[in-house]
């Protein structure tokens, strides 16, 4: 009995130190791999959890840089993810630029260019707008394919890429089903105002087993990133 | 206003990949949160980095959220601490001063959401009142600041020991009392 009241009060203290992050790396680990044995310790954390989240009362509220500045966010949602293994995001003022340039041409000499053409045939009858914009989608990819020398030629849409790459290797699959990141990330469809790409945890193409030789490369959460059934995690554009 | 079900809907349809419902997120609960990194980290520049961080993790795992079983609030208070409080831990810098005041707040919680929240926050503090002050701010410095046991006992000046003794006894005596 007082083995069992003992136990019990171990428990209940090692769930606040757990709640309160005191453990070091090793315990907090050890812990954790008891909690997913012992759902009974699982309801000890999140009783606390729950009880100490309202000493979070006490911290008032403080509106980010971001917040402040209203639709212009902060440079904190306007910075440049870190290195870009799998691709080149456009940077918003370039890619501007970029459609008002290619806005002019077509509207000065009349058909988009055969390459372009070439490039959307699936945008047949679409109007201007949709193959402009399939156009700058188009050259963002072939600048990726540039930059890290794996994707040089324009492809089919990223989804599919992604699509066919998990079919080529079963791990993608795998991994994709079990909720991991994927591996394919890309710029987000559009240049959002109030959220520019911020950086996630999504993985590069890399064979496997080979070392990670540099960051996560950067996504945004405003990609189309999953489908309608559920969270994914393979990042590419829409 | 937007109540803890408001904040709930919305996580349920982030995880449904609603770019709209993110961003009607990020507007109610970025303010709270991003003062929860701040009083960890008392670094504007590292809790924006911290706050971005959190709401990548918010749309990547807000499928998960159904069942983890923890109200919106704790669910996304504890993500930003814990995230803060790695980062914290990662740098290993001296704490400095907070000097920062509230600069705007988000729209409240509705009345009701905050007869709720005053009530549970008056019963922790009504616990945290029972122990010995010094033992109550231990607590609070843990929770609200990160600190680890080494950085507590440093700041009560005791053995390291018996701050880990402290904080136990402490833990016990408010399951205790919350528990009443």
């Amino acid at each position: 009995m007082t083995d069992a009241t003992d136990r019990d009060e171990d428990d209940v203290a090692l769930a606040g130190e757990y709640a309160l992050r005191l453990m070091d790396a090793d315990a907090r680990r050890a812990f954790a791999r008891r909690m997913e044995r012992e759902p009974a310790l699982r309801a000890l954390v999140r009783d606390w959890e729950e009880r100490l989240a309202t000493l979070a009362d006490e911290v008032p509220p403080v509106s980010p840089v971001a917040a402040r500045e209203g639709p212009d966010r902060g440079a904190a949602f306007r910075r440049r993810p870190r290195a870009a293994p799998v691709g080149v995001e456009l940077d918003p003022l370039l890619g501007g630029a970029l459609t008002a340039g290619v806005l002019v041409l077509a509207l000065s000499s009349g058909p988009a260019p055969r390459a372009g053409a070439r490039l959307h045939r699936r945008d047949r009858g679409r109007g201007p707008h949709a193959r402009l914009r399939r156009a700058l989608r188009s050259r963002a990819r072939r600048a990726r394919g540039r930059a890290d020398g794996r994707r040089a030629r324009p492809g089919p849409r990223p989804r599919a890429v992604a699509h066919r790459r998990g079919r080529a290797d079963p791990g993608v699959a795998r991994r994709a089903a079990a909720g991991r990141p994927g591996r394919a990330c890309a710029e987000p469809r559009r240049w959002p105002r109030r959220w520019p790409a911020v950086r996630s945890p999504c993985r590069t193409n890399r064979p496997a087993g080979r070392p990670r030789a540099s960051p996560p490369a950067p996504c945004s959460p405003w990609a189309r990133s999953r489908p309608a059934d559920g969270p994914a995690r393979i990042c590419a554009p829409g | 206003m937007t109540t803890p079900s408001d904040i709930e809907a919305l996580i349920a349809r982030v995880a449904l990949g609603d770019r709209a419902a993110f961003s009607a997120l990020y507007d109610a609960t970025s303010a709270k949160l991003f003062g929860v990194c701040l009083r960890v980290l008392n670094d504007r520049h590292e809790a924006e980095d911290a706050l971005q961080e959190v709401f990548v993790r918010v749309w990547h795992k807000a499928g998960s959220y159904a069942v983890n079983g923890l109200s919106p609030m704790t669910w996304l208070i504890t993500l930003a601490r814990n995230l803060a409080i790695d980062r914290l831990r990662a740098r290993k810098a001296p704490m400095v001063t907070l000097d920062e005041s509230p600069t705007s707040r988000t729209a409240g919680p509705t009345p009701e959401a905050a007869a709720i929240a005053a009530s549970d926050r008056a019963r922790i503090a009504g616990c945290l009142g029972e122990l010995e002050p010094a033992r109550a701010d231990a607590v609070r410095g843990a929770y609200l600041d990160g600190a680890t046991y080494e950085e507590l006992a440093r700041r009560h000046g005791v053995p390291l020991n018996t701050m880990r003794t402290w904080l136990r006894r402490s833990l016990l005596k408010l399951k205790d009392c919350l528990s009443r």
